[in-house]
Parts: structure tokens; sequence; C-alpha cells
């Protein structure tokens, strides 16, 4: 059975009955701008054929857009794009000057040439010579209340371009536009104060125009040591803040220049390692290393020249959470409190700690390291907090350490 | 394969690859037996502008500061395949001031057992490509000439009116980190 299409064309007239529509194709609105807004057709883009706004694509986006290690996609040169003659438009538009500023139509197409789907080898294109910056020029009859939506993104290669088009207007809600990995965007020209979409990133150009940090400044200025000049640490300035330089190159060092008189002044450490390991070394008690037992390459050393000392492996200083140096007497007897605790860093930068304690037996907590996202932070505590290193640390939250007497712990 | 580069010998990279857009150093040694030498070796990655001086001390990516303030020079906490170290260089995004990016490696002097760099049975620095991790250039073996040397700078990255060069250094200090950081203004 053959259906003939002429047949509702060639039925007779029924007069009799006026009600009935006769029945034949529609004749399009001649040259009507309502009549294209309508149909669509004046959003349809000039390099997708066919294409209505809403309709979906049939390529698929490219996964690997916003990746930023993820391979060069292929992009598409000038040079290779295959010359397409412009398409004829279905109905001759009016001048885009002549539009008023109640233009109710889509956005003119940007280019009147389709974007060749063909993707082509990567090749290094100059950001000057970027196709994308070329894609056409703005339309000059865009005005600030065009209510046409946005052309819908070809599903080409193209189609992944960051840039806006030239004719986006000043109501353009038009969310985040995904980009290509070392794509190059370029703002709308024709874009005003009330663009709402996101700026897209900056391109990555060889050489950038200037050198712009991009790491988060501090919220405050930390205070830092000086080179050349000791910095003091007092009850009213009581820390300081190393580098990531200062706080991971060398060794960091703590000596007590104390006099004779104080009496018989021994330095601790307390420590607490990252992986949970706590601990103390005291030269006095033979414990010089930490990890306990680890000579071959400790953590913390101690050792006693003029003075006691000890000394911090920054190689390793991803390892250490925290620590607090101590002070007690080491014959059991009443220390006149004076002297400094002198930290040195490895470039030589002291940072000075002025023992200033009334007379006492017990022991003194006396400068506390904190590992702060890879810068230690040294304060000068001064605090005379219990009349054992037990007690002492104990006060200082060292909960994890089992103690064999009140001056030794159990490793 | 391209033979292994001699000291001083240098390599136009963009030139030869205009389509490279990023580099990894890698940094390989051998300590051989000497296990705590292999522990205290450090690599570390100096940017520095026209005069060869590091701007401050964010300028100088290592362990402890795995990455420069740019975000364009990276080095991996953990290094993939068979170096000891890999330092990502995104050449596009290294500002304009930052003329040579300068890879070093130095013994940690800390408070352990002193070392040389003479106990090193291999030294060396490569180039790969950043996009697909292909070898690009890699330096001859620089431990050989190495005596009491406690640091060493190995190779650099460097512009050139033809775009980026590398080029193989294999200078060693006596000084240490100290004598390196002295040459490119690293304060410590």
């Amino acid at each position: 059975m053959t259906i003939d299409a002429a047949a509702p064309d060639r039925a007779v007239k029924r007069t009799d009955l006026p009600f009935l529509r006769r029945r034949s194709k529609p004749v399009a609105a001649a040259h009507s701008k309502i009549a294209d807004f309508v149909t669509g057709r004046a959003t349809a883009h000039a390099g997708q054929p066919g294409a209505r706004p809403g309709q979906p694509s049939a390529q698929p986006l490219n996964p690997s857009v916003g990746q930023r290690t993820a391979p060069v996609p292929p992009r598409t040169t000038p040079a290779a794009r295959p010359p397409v003659p412009a398409e004829p438009r279905p109905a001759p538009a009016p001048p885009p000057t002549a539009t008023s500023s109640l233009d109710l139509f889509a956005p003119q197409p940007v280019s009147p040439q389709p974007v060749s789907p063909q993707p082509v080898s990567p090749q290094p294109v100059p950001p000057p010579a970027h196709p994308r910056a070329a894609s056409g020029p703005p339309r000059s009859g865009s005005t600030s209340l065009d209510l046409g939506s946005p052309p819908p993104a070809p599903a080409t290669t193209q189609s992944a371009s960051p840039a806006r088009v030239a004719s986006s207007t000043s109501l353009d809600l038009g969310g985040p536009i995904s980009l290509p990995p070392h794509a190059a965007p370029t703002r709308p020209s024709g874009s005003t104060s009330l663009d709402l979409a996101p700026a897209p990133p900056a391109a990555p150009s060889r050489v950038p125009a200037a050198s712009t940090p991009r790491r988060a400044a501090p919220a405050f200025p930390e205070p830092r040591t000086q080179q050349g000049i000791s910095t003091i640490l007092t009850p009213f300035a009581p820390t300081v803040t190393l580098t990531r330089v200062q706080s991971g190159v060398g060794s960091l060092t703590f000596e007590a220049v104390v006099a004779a008189g104080v009496g018989d002044l021994r330095l601790g450490v307390a420590y607490q390692l990252r992986s949970g390991r706590s601990s103390t070394v005291q030269h006095h008690a033979g414990r010089r290393f930490a990890p306990p037992g680890e000579t071959r390459r400790p953590i913390i050393m101690a050792s006693r020249q003029q003075f006691e000392r000890l000394a911090l492996d920054l190689r390793q200083v991803t390892e250490l959470e925290r620590c607090v140096v101590y002070a007690f007497s080491g014959d059991g007897g009443r220390l006149r409190w004076g002297g400094t605790l002198v930290a040195t860093t490895f470039g030589g930068d002291r940072i000075e700690m002025p023992i200033e304690l009334p007379p006492s037996d017990a022991v003194a907590v006396l400068a506390s390291v904190y590992n702060i996202h890879g810068q230690l932070v040294l304060r000068s505590e001064m605090d005379l907090i219990g009349r054992t290193v037990r007690e002492a640390c104990r006060g200082y939250g060292f909960d994890r350490i089992t103690w064999l007497d009140e001056m030794s712990p159990v490793d | 394969m391209a033979p292994p580069m001699k000291r001083g010998a240098n390599v136009a990279l963009t030139q030869e690859i205009p389509s490279l857009t990023g580099v990894v150093l890698g940094v390989r040694w051998n300590a051989g037996s000497e296990q705590a030498l292999a522990e205290n070796l450090v690599a570390a990655t100096i940017l520095c502008n026209e005069q060869s001086r590091a701007p401050s001390e964010e300028y100088f990516v290592f362990f402890n500061q795995l990455i420069s303030p740019d975000l364009s020079v990276a080095q991996l906490a953990q290094a993939l395949g068979d170096d000891r170290e890999q330092i990502e260089v995104d050449l596009g995004d290294v500002p304009a001031d930052i003329h040579r990016i300068v890879v070093a490696l130095y013994i940690n002097d800390g408070p352990g057992a002193r070392r040389t760099l003479g106990q090193l049975r291999e030294c060396g620095i490569r180039v790969l490509n950043l996009a697909d991790g292909q070898e690009l250039v890699r330096s001859e073996n620089l431990a050989p000439a190495l005596r009491s040397e406690t640091a060493i700078c190995l190779g650099e990255l460097y512009r050139h009116p033809t775009g980026w060069k590398f080029k193989v250094i294999g200078q060693g200090y006596d000084n240490g980190i100290k004598g390196i950081a002295a040459d490119y203004g690293v304060p410590l």
C-alpha cells in the first residue's frame, strides 16, 4: 500500500463543512523575526546544521577536560580546517545593526563556517595565533537585553573551546566553562560588568608576564630570625618560626650557656614522633639518642662539650611532631637559675632564651619546638613545672611515656 | 637512545622538541652498602633569577618544601620508576624572572657520622618528558670524579633565546650545601 503524500492537497474542498480545516503544509512565516525565534532557526549554530538548543550533542565531550597533567588534546589549527562554503541562511535575517534594544533574537552565529570535526595531530600553537582568538569578530548588533539563548556548544573539537562567544550579553548566566589542558581561553570582547559567568583561568604561556606567587600568604607576619642578629625570646615575644629551609637543612642545636655558679645544670628533651613514639633524651642518664638505640642515624642526639648540647637532625624533621627542652639539677642540689638557652640554625642564626627563674631544685621546661606544616616554631617556656622529669613531661602532655622511675622512661 | 651527556654538555630541549611543555628531572644515585649515606642524601632544586640568585628561601625546593611559590616546580614525595628523586617542571608556568633551575644533591650535615660523595658508586641526572615520561637525555655517571665533596650541582635548566636548554654541571662542593647556598643566594 502506497501513501500519496500530496493527496491532501488534491482533496476537493468541502464547502458544506466549513468547520473542517483544510490540511496543507505549513508555510514558513516568511522572514518573520518571531517565526524564526519560535522555530529556533535563529539560534541554530552555523557550524551545526540542524542543531537545536537543548538537543544533546552526538559527540561526547573530551574526558580529559580539566585534567592538568593529561596529554594535550588534538587541536584544530586554522590551517587544518577544510574550506567549507558558508551555509546559506534559512531566511534573510535583518542586518545586525538594525536590531533594537529589545532584540529578542538569539545571538547570531559567530563563525560563518562550520568547524571540522576532524582532529588533527597536536601542534604547538603560539598563544597569539590560537585559533580561538580568531573565531570571529564580536557581534556589533548584540544588545544589553538580548534574551536569546547562547549558541549551543558544537560537538566538535572546537566545541571544547573555552572562548566565550563574542556576542555574550550582560545577562549571561552561563555556568563554568570546561577547559582543555593548555587551552587559551579568551574573554568575550563584549562582556560587561554583569557577566556572572566565572572567569576562565588565565592561559598558561611559555613566558608569563610577571612573577606572581600563587601560594597564599600567611594571615599574620610570623616572627622570623634575622641573619647576623640574635633573636631574643622574651615573655612578651616568646616565639619564633623557622622557615622551611631552616627547618629542613642541617641540624638545629640547643646549648645551655650557663656560668658555674648556677650549679649542675643538665639538659634533656622529651619528644614525640609522627609515628606516635615518645620518650626522652638525657645525656646525664646516658640516654643520648632518639629513638633509643638508634646510634647510626638518630633524630636527636645529646652531647657535652663545654656545655650540654642537643642536636636535632633536620633531615628527619618530617618524623618529628614536637619536643620540649627541659633542665634539671644533675646533683639534686638547688639551682640558682641563670644563663641562656641558645638555639642555633644550620645557617648560623641564633635564638637566645634567657633563663630567668627563681632559685629552685625543680625541673624547668625551657623551650618547646612544634613542627607546624614543616616549619619549626620555637617557644621560650621558662616554666618550673614539676619536681621530677616525669612530672614535667606529664605537665606538657607527654602521656605516652612509661616510666622506670621519676627520671628514666622505659624504652 | 642518545649517548650520555658529559659535564658541561647542553641540549636545546624546546628547540628540539617544540611540543615540550614540561620536563621531569630525575636524580639517581647508588651508595652501595653505605646505607647511612643514602639516607642522608637530599636532592634540592633552586630557582634562580637572571643573576643566578634565588629570590627567596621559598625558591629552594626540597623534601620539606615540595613546591615553589609559583607552583611551577614540584618535587615528588615518592619518585616513580628508577629515580631516587624526581622534580617536575612545568616550563610554561615558570615565572619570567626565573632564568635557571638548578638541581643539586647534598649530604645533610646532621648529628650523625659524616660522609662524603666520594663513597657513591653512581650519581646522575636525566630529563624526561612530563607528558609521556619518555627519557630525553641523561648525564654520564658523575660519581667517579667525586672525592671529599659533600654536595654537587648536577644540572640545570636555563632560558636561552631559542627556548629552554638543559646542561650537565657536575660541580662538587667541599663545604656542602652551605657552598651551594652561598653561590645561589639561598638564605639558610
